[in-house]
């Protein structure tokens, strides 16, 4: 047996405690704690769980005041035990000092015969049937309900519960027939018990004239009755009536002191014996398989207080973050050095299936390069980079991934030797997974990039914005790498989320396209920086009529306080029109300002 | 007893660490599953205990995002021997605490264990990167066990991905859908463990079986909550006089409240059955508001709804949408409808003694009539009940969308005869006194108790048909 399993007064708990709670839980969180501290086991953390609860609403307390009434109901069987003695005895002696023998045989032993055949039978079928003899105990148990129901001192409030519980447990545990089973053996083997001694004490002190009598059997028929009969008590050593004297019975001349040791044998082997063994076994069988019980984890409200106690496990951080706070990542710093060469298109871990170059961006970006990441392609493409210095750079990612630290910090370095640079998401054809804008743009800003890059969702825009750098101010680019040096990081601040930088800028408000938002890098902050929360919004709209006027933009050219934010103001109005003049000149590092074709 | 195994969730960003062992642990609420990437970032560990076969601790770690320039840094380390051993220089080195503070906690938590889950999701192609990913967890040394994740996605790619891994000899893999399980793929990830650390086989399969077991458990238990459910609705009843049937305005708002008790009873058991799938009663709340803001009224007690599924309307019908004003002559108190098995109510009625018979009599003479559930109701809610405990079953702890059980569809209704299950009821039919949900906790009898077990039964019947 092993010393962990619960007990049949535990699982009694259990399923009292999920009977109480079929309607509404208690409120266990106390009990499920410390069911949790109390050991590991899932079982013992059930049985603790019961325990507690149990004390919480007395339902121990009912059980203990239930136990302290079986001293009742032992009492209410001895009753029964001395009716039946009484009633036994009498069958025996009868009236008078004449017995007969083979009457009183069958009147001390025929009851108790019977009832044993029946309970011998109905043991394997009890054992076999679906509801573990159920059907035995139906009527004892509402007896039993029905009297605690009326009398609740018999076991409290929750007395009802518990018998009910208990005997739902002895019937699923095939229980039922060996408590039963005990109970009436341990009655039975108690009345004999009884018997015995006074039968002893009758024949002992007053003269009994024992026969037998018949009209149609034979003598031969006595005789093999009391020769079978006498196996058993003969057998241990008790005197039994040989063949001649059972024949002399009928001729008057008998001994009467061997057939009163024949009754007295047989009512002790046939009587006693049996009951008290049978009483035993039943007793052990109890024993042994209430001291060690499975709960049934299939049961609904157990499962359900399972449920609730798995729930509880500790989570615990074992190595904790120390990521730096957000804001606390610097920008990326810009190379030295005049970044003016040819644009140039990155493709970075696109999926194979990927098209490329995205459609609608081939002709307009000289220099192409896609690469699916490893770290020798990023070298070869940082190198690149490096030499050539573009003045735009546009990075394209599969927009369905998630971002990376590793895509981050190859955005970093691709940045610190372009001019300007932005990133096209792009999805794949037919896939499954949509671009997904928001987590891309919430990444960009925690990763202090969303200011230097501009974001697109759309080929066109990011293309527009690529030629709206015809406008690019024809200034010292390392005058405005020194000025973002000498800026503290934390003064950087860019408000992606809408265009109020127009508002506060005087100076720009005539260059801008209302509708265009804040695609316009206005605040000196920002110097070189689209916004990257509005482009690809932007982009499909159709080009307004008050777009910026190139002569405008060569005004602010010349008025070195305002240099810094004219760098984008084409914004992506052209998107919806891309003039054929434009790719001409992006070919063309050094485009003049003037080159700007209105489409109108 | 309590033998521990140690697994580290490792992988890249976003791929879905925290969602398998939401789904492993069977705990909705742990960690933080959401669409930012690097939602986690600290190492946590969290206990799944097996009974007596043992505990898993499981490790959640952040992704592994840069790994092109971690393993381009090892590789750069100026160590000999073993591979591990530049993994160790790694940690106990500056860059451990700077650039790859991340990485770090992965790879320190992944020596420590004794096997990885490798949590892929395989609707990625496999780019350099995750080439790069694999070979800094090989060079652990550790046992390492891809999980190939979202392999139910259309755009899965997992060929790929079980080439690229056998490339790197992880030939063993496991699929998984966190959102939504296969049948039994959980016990397969630790049977295939198995052959990656034979040494805790024992502890293992240990944890397979018992993983079995629970699951039958759940569905036992759920099925007995659905079962006492039917008898409840089927015993339940009430009774009125027969003038308040003849007012319309009465008999509606009879109706009306007799409907609303059969339906409080029925939210009940979704939330039992709920709880014994462990799902939380307030995400419960949240994915079964269409089944409780009335609409799932409308399907269980919808004539027409009834009418498509093929199933015969009794009479109720016509006094009002499938509650049915008990026929008093009907024997043994049977309700309307229940003229289809006459064999039932035979049995019924032998198995209830002459109570019922009894009651129906006196109600006669009293000029009152009970109001029970139809049995066309009675199916339905069966197989909504059965379809919303099939629906947990398959159901991963790491899903965010709600569960929606519709009203049962005509073909699936023909296929599942529930003809037995009204057998299994009738019994309950006349006792109203079985009802549980009246007030509180009352003593059930042993008879409805073994109703109940039988009904159980038949929908363990109709559960595996369906399936």
């Amino acid at each position: 047996m092993p010393p962990g399993r619960p007990t049949f007064g535990d699982v009694l708990l259990v399923r009292t405690i999920a009977a109480l709670e079929t309607a509404a839980p208690l409120d266990d969180g106390d009990a499920l704690r410390a069911a949790a501290r109390a050991t590991p086991d899932r079982e013992a953390r059930l049985v603790e769980r019961a325990r507690a609860l149990a004390a919480r609403i007395g339902l121990d307390r009912d059980l203990a005041r239930l136990r302290q009434s079986l001293p009742l109901a032992a009492a209410a069987a001895a009753v029964l035990v001395a009716l039946l003695t009484w009633s036994l005895l009498r069958a025996v002696i009868g009236e008078g000092r004449s017995i007969n023998a083979i009457a009183a045989f069958a009147s001390v032993l025929g009851l108790h015969f019977l009832s044993l055949a029946a309970w011998l039978l109905a043991l394997p079928f009890a054992a076999a049937s679906a509801d573990g003899g159920g059907r035995w105990g139906g009527a004892l148990g509402r007896f039993a309900l029905g009297i605690a129901a009326r009398w609740p001192a018999l076991g409290g409030t929750n007395g009802p519960a518990l018998l009910e519980a208990g005997f739902g447990l002895l019937r699923r545990e095939r229980l039922l027939p060996w408590v039963l089973g005990c109970l009436s053996h341990a009655i039975w083997a108690l009345a004999f018990l009884m018997l015995l001694p006074l039968l002893f004490w009758v024949f002992a002190f007053s003269a009994y004239r024992l026969s037998w009598e018949t009209t149609i059997l034979s003598a031969d028929f006595f005789v093999d009755f009391v020769r079978l009969t006498g196996t058993l008590p003969q057998a241990l050593g008790l005197p039994v009536p040989e063949a001649d004297a059972v024949r002399a019975v009928a001729g008057g001349a008998a001994d009467h002191r061997l057939w009163a040791w024949w009754l007295l044998g047989c009512t002790f082997a046939y009587g006693l014996l049996p009951r008290l063994v049978l009483a035993l076994v039943c007793w052990t069988v109890w024993r042994t398989r209430s001291r060690s019980m499975r709960l049934d984890l299939a049961e609904p409200g157990v499962r359900r207080a399972l449920a609730r106690l798995d729930a509880l496990a500790t989570i615990h951080v074992v190595d904790a973050e120390h990521a730096p706070a957000p804001g606390s990542l610097a920008p990326p710093q810009r190379a030295a050095g005049p970044a003016n060469g040819a644009p140039m298109l990155v493709g970075f871990e696109l999926p194979e299936r990927a098209a490329w170059p995205p459609e609608g961006l081939a002709a307009s970006w000289p220099v192409v390069r896609r690469i699916a990441g490893s770290a020798s392609e990023r070298r070869t493409v940082l190198e690149l980079l490096a030499a050539e210095r573009p003045r735009a750079l546009l990075v394209v990612c599969d927009g369905a991934t998630s971002p990376d630290r590793g895509t981050a910090r190859f955005l970093r370095e691709a940045l610190a030797q372009a001019g300007r640079g932005a990133l096209l998401l792009v999805a794949q054809a037919g896939g499954t997974r949509g671009i997904n804008r928001g987590r891309w743009s919430a990444w960009l800003e925690a990763s202090a990039l969303a200011a230097p890059l501009a974001l697109f969702t759309d080929a066109a825009a990011a293309d527009a914005w690529q030629r709206g750098e015809a406008s690019w101010p024809a200034k010292n680019p390392a005058a405005r790498d020194d000025e973002r040096a000498a800026r503290p990081a934390a003064a950087d601040p860019c408000d992606p989320s809408h265009g109020s930088g127009q508002a506060t800028e005087p100076a720009a408000a005539d260059q801008s396209n209302p509708s265009h938002g804040s695609n316009q890098a206005i605040k000196p902050a920002a110097a070189d920086q689209a916004d990257p929360s509005h482009g690809s919004g932007q982009a499909t709209e159709p080009a307004a009529d008050d777009r910026a006027d190139p002569s405008h933009v060569r005004g602010q050219v010349a008025d070195p306080a305002a240099a810094d934010r004219v760098n984008s103001s084409q914004g992506s109005g052209q998107a919806a029109k891309p003039p054929a003049a434009d790719q001409a000149a992006a070919t063309d590092g050094s485009a003049a300002p003037t080159r700007r074709a209105d489409p109108s | 007893m309590s033998e521990t195994l140690e697994i580290a969730v490792v992988g890249h960003t976003n791929a879905g660490k925290t969602s398998l062992l939401r789904t492993l642990t069977r705990r909705g609420g742990f960690g933080e599953v959401s669409e930012r990437p690097g939602t986690t970032r600290h190492v946590e560990a969290v206990d799944r205990p097996f009974a007596s076969c043992g505990v898993v601790r499981f490790f959640d770690t952040p992704g592994l995002e840069d790994s092109v320039a971690l393993l381009d840094y090892l590789n750069a380390l100026d160590v000999d021997g073993a591979r591990v051993e530049r993994v160790r220089a790694f940690l106990a080195g500056p860059e451990a605490h700077r650039s790859f503070e991340q990485e770090a906690k992965v790879l320190r938590t992944l020596l420590a264990v004794d096997a990885a889950f490798y949590v892929i999701d395989c609707r990625e192609p496999v780019l350099p990167k995750y080439r790069a990913e694999i070979e800094i967890l090989a060079a652990c040394g550790k046992p390492v066990m891809p999980v190939l994740n979202f392999m139910r996605d259309a755009d899965q790619r997992s060929a790929e991905w079980q080439a690229a891994l056998a490339d790197h000899g992880l030939h063993a893999q496991a699929q998984f859908d966190a959102v939504a399980p296969f049948a039994g793929s959980e016990q397969r990830i630790y049977r295939d463990l198995t052959t990656l650390i034979g040494q805790r086989r024992a502890l293992l399969e240990g944890i397979a079986a018992q993983l079995e077991l629970e699951q039958r458990e759940r569905r036992s238990a759920g099925l007995l909550e659905i079962a006492s459910l039917l008898v409840d609705a089927s015993a339940m009843r009430q009774t009125l006089a027969r003038t308040t049937l003849e007012q319309p305005t009465e008999k509606e708002r009879a109706l009306a409240e007799f409907r609303a008790s059969v339906l409080q009873r029925a939210r009940r058991t979704v939330d039992a059955v709920l709880e014994v799938h462990a799902f939380r009663r307030d995400e419960a709340e949240l994915a079964l508001l269409p089944w409780l803001d009335g609409r799932w009224e409308d399907d269980l007690f919808d004539a027409e709804v009834l009418k498509r599924a093929g199933r015969q309307l009794g009479t109720g019908a016509a006094i009002g949408a499938t509650v049915g004003a008990a026929a008093d002559v009907a024997l043994a108190g049977l309700s309307l409808g229940a003229a289809t098995a006459l064999g039932a109510a035979v049995g019924g009625a032998l198995s209830q003694g002459f109570g019922p018979v009894g009651r129906t009599l006196r109600n006669r003479a009293r000029g009152l009539q009970d109001l029970t559930l139809e049995n066309a109701t009675l199916e339905a809610l069966a197989l909504q009940m059965l379809a919303l405990q099939a629906a947990l079953e398959g159901r991963g702890h790491a899903a965010q969308h709600a569960v929606r059980v519709a009203a049962p569809a005509a073909a699936h209704e023909a296929r599942t005869r529930p003809a037995p299950l009204l057998r299994a009821l009738a019994p309950a039919r006349g006792r109203p006194e079985w009802c549980s949900s009246a007030s509180g906790f009352q003593p059930a009898s042993a008879e409805r108790e073994r109703v109940v077990e039988d009904v159980a039964g038949v929908l363990h019947r109709l559960a595996d048909g369906t399936a």
